[in-house]
């Protein structure tokens, strides 16, 4: 090549792409740098408890990291091989009819929420990183697709006809002429598409496959904000570089003489790691039926002009104990706004905190341990120490540290014990003769398999305590995270145990039976109201009505209402509502 | 004609291109696109196929390389089928240049122009060797052109890649789909000259659509005038067309100013000049003004050496020198060459002051043009027209 040549080039290249001064490459890189060094800096900073460092130690982080990259690359990987040549397919004369049917396909994929198609796919296809694969695929083959067929819609049908005209065959014209000249659209849909994939496969957590989105559900539900933000911020560099390197590519594979085209951004990627972190901090209000307060509660105090908010997590009984604050509250004349079902439990107990929220149901154990922080045997505000599995000894404790500390008041707990507990099939109880914590170490290795929800697998009083407590030496090759839901229809299938809370209707349902806790690991998570001191001080009523009814609400009764949500499929609303109907808290409306 | 100009030549570097009764129809479609279409285009000329829009102009052409099947009649090149043929081995025999020449954005000039002959599996060495003299054939500089992407060449540069690459592989026969639509007027012009000088050296069959009726003039040996459904409504050389429209549709096609039209396709050399007194310097001035006075024109032009006009002399000039001629006279301002058009020679004699202009074909002096000449020539023109005879 002469010198004039090669300079005639390079300024035809110059002049068409600021963005190939060399720098420009170089912004990406570290921005990333950056983002991570202020994380290293900011976990430094903090005073991170055991369980957070051990869920944020390098080697942990380094396993999500290679899991979101092999559940983003594999996708990507099987969704070229079919957009690709399904793209090319349609793109040609005889397929022209087809476009339209196939392009609303790949519309629907992406159109449904991700969540939606993952939970879909995981119910027909069961759980774990394949279905978690056929999701991400399913929900990012749009921009793949659609870039393929547009981008060799848009290459000058002259020069095809230019093509076969000198006499270059079907094929030759295809890969010589459309496809190169098809390339950067292409490429800008693959790097859509590992970027898209890149954020949603944090969503591949809820069913178990994995990578940083454990981080981030684990950091909503436990309110662990230094895990959520670990999480969001890898996701984020984790994108932004996936993003870099598919825009080297795409320059390296440009093809020389055509001007390029002006690329998407990875601010698109950020603010979709951001989305992904961000969905489900805010809670709906919702319907509630129009009902009177009933002759149980005729005792109490109107709250006519009582203006309260009540929350609540967003797992079944939660849901139903919330409705009933909810239909309670209303029923006694207070204008209530029903912020319940907010997600983990995190948002609920933060927004009591901030006052957003007034009064919700908790647990004894939740408020000792997670949210106040102690271990077992932690002196309580008398100076004894306080054992975990001691109620009263929990919920004394609980009640005062927490008043003194947040404001906020504990109401005397209902008689139920919403703890963790470990769950086997009737049948495989009896084959392996298991009926506590302490034979599972008698268990052969390949059978002791677990189905773990995300939360327990890294709170404290989760699953790396029972292990300590019950000796268990279990490789975690054997451990599958997934949403809660899923661990009740998985235990006899993919695991020979799954975490269950012990109030869940679904093990009569299943036909699970829960194992006896022979060391008294669990801490008693027993349901009490907590309300904020100021409305407590207000209306007093308020937390003697729900110590009344909460009397009424044991393990058995819970499990009943449970069912009737979880297996009978009846709206948490109505099952709260037909409760205290016939309990007499309230009364139909006349 | 042009053909005075060429090489009489027409031995075989093109083939003779025959269409015997071609019809293309399309399903759904009443009528046919092309109708029977039968049409003779000769070796080495340039067949000019013009036609309002949607006549069926393009389809009969691109039937020819089969880029669209013919759905009945036979089209022979050189006495062979094409249908017999191979498709995509029968285009590597034809040129085709299209519209911005067709050029693939991303190779560069010379990837471009060796695509046809790299087909044909020619040698490496062969390939580039061709390329560079493709290139200078239609005068780009292969070692500055060579290595550029068609986005840094002119819209005139990118059309002569397209003619270079149509012509790497020396086909017999060029199609050429209004190649020069898209280039601005100016540039049009030089092209359609380039192509002009390229066909005197080349001799190729060239099949040329247009719808710019004065480009079909300017290039063709002979215009087919096509209607709906391909109909040939007149085939005949353009001077003949000009001066004799088979119908209102041509009358309507060729438009206004056909008389300016027929002095356009007209060439000096192809018509009878002024017979002007020709003389030296040497000559007698006595002499030379008793033949002037014979003649109509007042004036005598002067030659050098080498036969080219140099001054001008009038009688009244004559009459005052005495032996030689010598320096008297006027210069000579303007001459036209042979190969002008009498149109352009028209407009040398409005512009200038002269009433006669030298004729030169090669710079040698071979008569002289005046507005009667003209004159002259358009009425001979037309008689010879209306005998049916050819210009």
């Amino acid at each position: 090549m002469t010198a004039v040549a090669e300079k005639a080039q390079a300024a035809g290249a110059t002049a068409a792409d600021t963005s190939k001064k060399p720098w420009a490459l170089l912004t990406t890189p570290l921005v990333a740098l950056a983002a991570g060094g202020a994380l290293t800096l900011y976990l430094t900073q903090t005073n991170l408890t055991a369980t957070q460092r051990e869920t944020l130690s390098p080697s942990a982080l380094a396993e999500a990291v290679v899991q979101h990259l092999e559940l983003t690359l594999v996708s990507t990987v099987i969704v070229l091989a079919i957009a690709i040549p399904v793209g090319i397919l349609l793109s040609r004369k005889g397929a022209r009819m087809a476009t339209p049917v196939v392009l609303a396909l790949a519309n629907i994929g992406q159109g449904a929420p991700a969540i939606g198609v993952i939970a879909l796919l995981a119910v027909w296809l069961g759980i774990g990183f394949w279905t978690a694969i056929v999701s991400l695929s399913v929900y990012s083959i749009l921009p793949a697709l659609r870039n393929t067929l547009v981008g060799l819609q848009q290459v000058d049908p002259a020069l095809v006809d230019a093509g076969r005209g000198i006499g270059m065959s079907a094929p030759a014209v295809l890969f010589r002429v459309e496809l190169p000249l098809a390339i950067p659209v292409i490429l800008a849909g693959i790097r859509t598409t590992l970027v898209l994939n890149v954020g949603i496969a944090a969503l591949a957590a809820f069913i178990g496959a994995g990578g940083l989105g454990n981080l981030v559900v684990t950091g909503v539900k436990l309110y662990e904000f230094p895990v959520l933000v670990t999480g969001s911020v890898l996701i984020a560099i984790l994108a932004l570089l996936v993003d870099w390197v598919a825009a080297i590519a795409e320059r390296y594979l440009h093809p020389k003489g055509v001007l390029p085209m002006r690329g998407a951004k990875a601010v698109v990627t950020l603010a979709l790691a951001a989305m992904v972190t961000a969905c489900g901090l805010e809670p709906a209000s919702q319907f509630i039926p129009e009902v009177k307060a009933g002759p149980e509660l005729d005792e109490f105090d109107s709250l006519n002009g009582a203006t309260i908010v009540t929350t609540s997590k967003d797992f079944t009984e939660q849901l139903i104990l919330g409705k009933i604050l909810t239909l309670v509250l209303s029923a006694k004349g207070a204008e209530v706004v029903d912020n319940t079902n907010a997600k983990g439990s995190v948002n609920a107990r933060e927004s009591l905190l901030r006052g957003d929220a007034d009064l919700m149901w908790e647990y004894t154990g939740t408020g000792w341990v997670n949210y106040l922080g102690h271990v077992d045997g932690d002196p309580g505000p008398d100076g004894k120490p306080v054992e975990l599995s001691d109620a009263d000894q929990v919920f004394k404790a609980v009640a005062i540290e927490d008043l003194e500390e947040n404001g906020i008041f504990w109401s005397k707990p209902a008689p139920f014990n919403n703890t963790y507990a470990i769950a086997m099939t009737e049948a495989d109880s009896k084959r392996l003769g298991v009926t506590t914590l302490d034979d599972i170490a008698n268990v052969p290795t390949e059978e002791q398999t677990f189905c773990l929800e995300n939360e327990f697998e890294s709170r404290s009083d989760g699953w790396r305590g029972m292990k300590e407590a019950y000796r268990l030496d279990i490789p975690s090759s054997n451990v599958s995270i997934m949403d809660a839901g899923i661990v009740y229809s998985e235990v006899g299938g993919r695991c020979v145990f799954g975490e269950v809370f012990d109030t869940d209707g679904r093990i009569l349902a299943n036909n699970l039976v829960t194992l006896e806790d022979n060391k008294g690991y669990f801490p008693i998570y027993e349901p009490s109201v907590t309300i904020r001191e100021s409305i407590n001080k207000e209306y007093p009523q308020i937390a003697e009505m729900f110590e009344k009814i909460g009397a009424e609400l044991s393990t058995d009764v819970m499990r009943e209402l449970n069912s009737r949500v979880d297996v009978d499929g009846e709206n948490p609303v109505k099952v709260a509502e037909d409760w205290l109907l016939k309990e007499g808290f309230l009364k139909q409306p006349d | 004609m042009s053909e005075t100009t060429a090489p009489a030549e027409a031995d075989g570097r093109g083939a003779e291109i025959e269409l015997r009764g071609v019809t293309k129809r399309y399903p759904g479609q009443k009528k046919p696109a092309v109708d029977n279409v039968n049409l003779t285009i000769p070796d080495g000329e340039i067949v000019m196929l013009v036609g309002p829009s949607g006549c069926g102009k393009t389809t009969t052409m691109r039937m020819i390389n089969r880029l669209i099947e013919p759905s009945g009649g036979e089209i022979l090149i050189g006495g062979e089928d094409v249908r017999k043929k191979d498709p995509n081995e029968l285009r590597r025999h034809i040129g085709y240049v299209i519209q911005a020449g067709g050029l693939f954005p991303h190779m560069s000039v010379a990837d471009n122009v060796a695509l046809v002959p790299r087909m044909l599996k020619w040698q490496g060495s062969r390939v580039s060797e061709r390329v560079d003299e493709m290139l200078s054939l239609v005068g780009l500089e292969p070692s500055q052109f060579a290595d550029r992407y068609p986005r840094q060449l002119s819209g005139g540069q990118q059309q002569r890649v397209g003619v270079a690459r149509a012509l790497a592989a020396d086909p017999p026969v060029l199609l050429m789909d209004e190649p020069f639509g898209a280039v601005d007027p100016i540039t049009r012009a030089h092209l359609q000259d380039e192509l002009l000088s390229l066909q005197d050296e080349l001799s190729k069959t060239i099949v040329f659509v247009t719808h710019d009726f004065d480009e079909a003039v300017k290039l063709g040996d002979r215009i087919a005038i096509l209607a709906q459904g391909s109909e040939i409504v007149q085939y005949d050389e353009p001077a003949s067309i000009l001066a004799r429209p088979a119908n209102d549709f041509v009358r309507g096609f060729i438009g206004e100013g056909g008389a300016m039209k027929l002095l356009n396709v007209t060439r000096l050399a192809d018509i009878e000049l002024a017979d002007v007194v020709a003389t030296r310097p040497g000559e007698d001035a006595a002499r030379v003004l008793a033949e002037v006075s014979e003649k109509e024109t007042p004036w005598a032009v002067v030659l050098d050496e080498s036969d080219r006009p140099v001054r001008w002399v009038s009688r009244d000039a004559l009459t005052e020198v005495s032996g030689d001629i010598g320096e008297s006279g006027d210069e000579v301002t303007a001459t036209i060459n042979g190969r002008s058009t009498v149109r352009e020679a028209l407009e040398v004699l409005l512009k200038s002051d002269a009433e006669c202009v030298p004729v030169t074909v090669r710079r040698k002096y071979v008569g002289s043009v005046t507005l009667a000449t003209v004159q002259h020539a358009i009425n001979q023109l037309r008689e010879r027209a209306k005998g049916g005879g050819r210009a």
